[in-house]
């Protein structure tokens, strides 16, 4: 019986190594189509595992931390669990083990900087309590925000939608102020995010009733404001950290303020009323990318976008 | 006085509108009805300026500027995680009391984001911002879809006071009795032309009414 028994338990184990294996083979697949079929997602994957390779952190522990930071997000963001146990029935928790651990190594093994200790090893312990910890099953409840002006209704409606995404993103930044290394990373990073802050198109009432209040400089005026208001801990904190290289926050706030001048712009040049958005696609990103960080072709696109802009609001709301 | 004046439009090599004429004089309330594809969307999309047309489109002899004309579609879209309140709050200025008194007959939860309302709710909210705008012509392109029985008599409510203040609505159903209920003139679109125009007296006529 007990004999039984124990064959029983091998021939569990032998299934299940061979589940395993058939499943890295399908995330291998997975991983490789959604690389291959959507640029927006791998191109910026790839600039971001390029990045992370040859950065050089002050110190070493902060290697483990910045490449557990990323399985967490991951984690938590992930909706494949009930995949995972109608699947893996007795095994889900050791899959989701096996995959974090692999994401986790990936990095950490490819950094030309780091070199393995003791630090890095206790990190797949932590790795292990990630099994217990379930990903949101319901959405997280989410802040009003109505401390922001209706004017602003952009940065209102994105912070409502991404409250918590929002919170920790601007944590990161404000952290990003440490070195001018992750001060300028970060702001790139950003980028991406803050391109969808104006994807969104209102509909041409409420574009004619605002633009009948405001101009569409006021407008800028106001949001450009509120941008700073936002970066200005990261800005201090640079300044006070890294007064000596104040050059490198005249460089970032120049770029960062070109790029969101940019999508801005873009949104009223582009507004039609039969679009409920303007898409944005990563050729844009790359576009507008660049002409930030050369900053003089951002200003000159800024200007030309503005115009266009005008042009066409004037088109819903008159003279 | 509008006046639509041999209104052509094509695309590629389909001709939707064909040489369209229609005068429309202040407070008339018309109806448009045609089968799908008869050119009724597009009709309202050279009033509303936002589609390439040949012809003339004149408002008290003047182009017709896209200023003087309102337009709710047959779908309705918002901006997203802002709610009703906030979205009336846009159109308010001193008629705010009298925009929430009409949120409150409609009975659309003003607290609740935008994209969590039905179609009828998301309807009845695009008609109040519209109404706020307060144009002389108003587009109204399938308003009865999606909207509940109480909503459809708020609704003839709101055409017939747009009426009394002297307003041009142009309304298309494919529900004709809702047309029998509102307009004073109903135009009927075939081909891009205008077939036929039946005044008030005459809507029996349609009760037997076949497109040819």
């Amino acid at each position: 019986m007990a004999y039984f028994k124990l064959c029983r338990l091998y021939n569990i184990k032998i299934i299940s190594l061979h589940k395993i294996f058939h499943h890295f083979q399908f995330r291998f697949n997975q991983s490789f189509r959604i690389f291959n079929f959507n640029p927006k997602v791998s191109l910026p994957i790839f600039l971001v595992f390029g990045a992370l390779m040859i950065v050089k952190l002050p110190q070493t522990i902060f290697y483990p931390l910045l490449y557990f930071s990323i399985v967490l997000v991951f984690h938590i963001n992930r909706k494949d669990i009930p995949f995972l146990k109608k699947t893996f029935i007795g095994n889900w928790r050791l899959l989701i083990f096996l995959e974090s651990a692999f994401i986790y190594t990936l990095f950490i093994m490819a950094n030309i900087n780091y070199k393995i200790e003791k630090f890095g090893l206790l990190m797949f312990l932590v790795i292990i309590l990630l099994c217990f910890l379930q990903p949101k099953s319901k959405p997280f409840p989410t802040l009003q925000w109505n401390f922001i002006s209706n004017n602003l209704f952009e940065w209102k409606s994105y912070m409502r939608k991404n409250t918590w995404m929002f919170i920790l993103t601007y944590i990161i930044l404000i952290a990003s102020a440490y070195h001018r290394v992750s001060l300028i990373l970060c702001g790139i990073f950003l980028l991406d995010y803050l391109s969808h802050v104006y994807e969104n198109n209102e509909n041409k009432e409420m574009l004619e009733v605002y633009f009948k209040k405001i101009s569409l400089k006021e407008k800028i005026h106001k949001n450009v404001f509120f941008f700073n208001a936002l970066l200005l801990p990261t800005y201090l904190g640079f300044l006070v950290l890294n007064f000596d290289e104040s050059l490198y926050l005249l460089y970032y706030i120049s770029f960062m303020n070109c790029y969101f001048l940019l999508i801005l712009t873009r949104k009223y040049k582009l507004y039609h009323h039969h679009e409920k958005a303007n898409y944005f696609s990563i050729v844009v990103f790359i576009e507008y990318f660049v002409y930030s960080m050369l900053i003089i072709p951002a200003l000159i696109m800024i200007r030309i976008n503005s115009k266009e802009a005008q042009k066409n609001i004037s088109k819903y709301v008159g003279n | 006085m509008l006046e639509i004046k041999n209104l052509s439009v094509s695309f590629k090599d389909k001709d939707v509108l064909q040489g369209l004429n229609l005068e429309i004089e202040e407070g008339i309330i018309v109806g448009i009805l045609g089968k799908n594809g008869a050119g009724k969307t597009t009709l309202f999309e050279s009033l509303y300026q936002s589609q390439k047309y040949g012809g003339e489109i004149l408002w008290k002899k003047q182009k017709l500027l896209r200023e003087n004309i309102s337009y709710l579609e047959t779908e309705n879209y918002f901006y997203p995680y802002i709610t009703g309140r906030e979205y009336l709050s846009y159109f308010a200025k001193d008629k705010l009391s009298k925009t929430i008194e009409l949120a409150e007959k409609f009975q659309l939860p003003l607290e609740k984001y935008v994209q969590y309302y039905s179609s009828g709710m998301k309807k009845k909210l695009a008609l109040i911002g519209m109404l706020m705008l307060d144009k002389p012509i108003n587009i109204l392109d399938e308003p009865f879809n999606g909207v509940d029985f109480e909503g459809v008599h708020l609704l003839y409510d709101i055409i017939r006071e747009l009426k009394q203040s002297n307003k041009i609505v142009m309304i298309s159903s494919h529900i004709i009795e809702t047309l029998f209920h509102t307009c004073d003139r109903i135009v009927i679109l075939e081909n891009g032309l205008i077939s036929n125009i039946f005044e008030k007296s005459d809507f029996e006529k349609l009760n037997h009414f076949k497109f040819s």
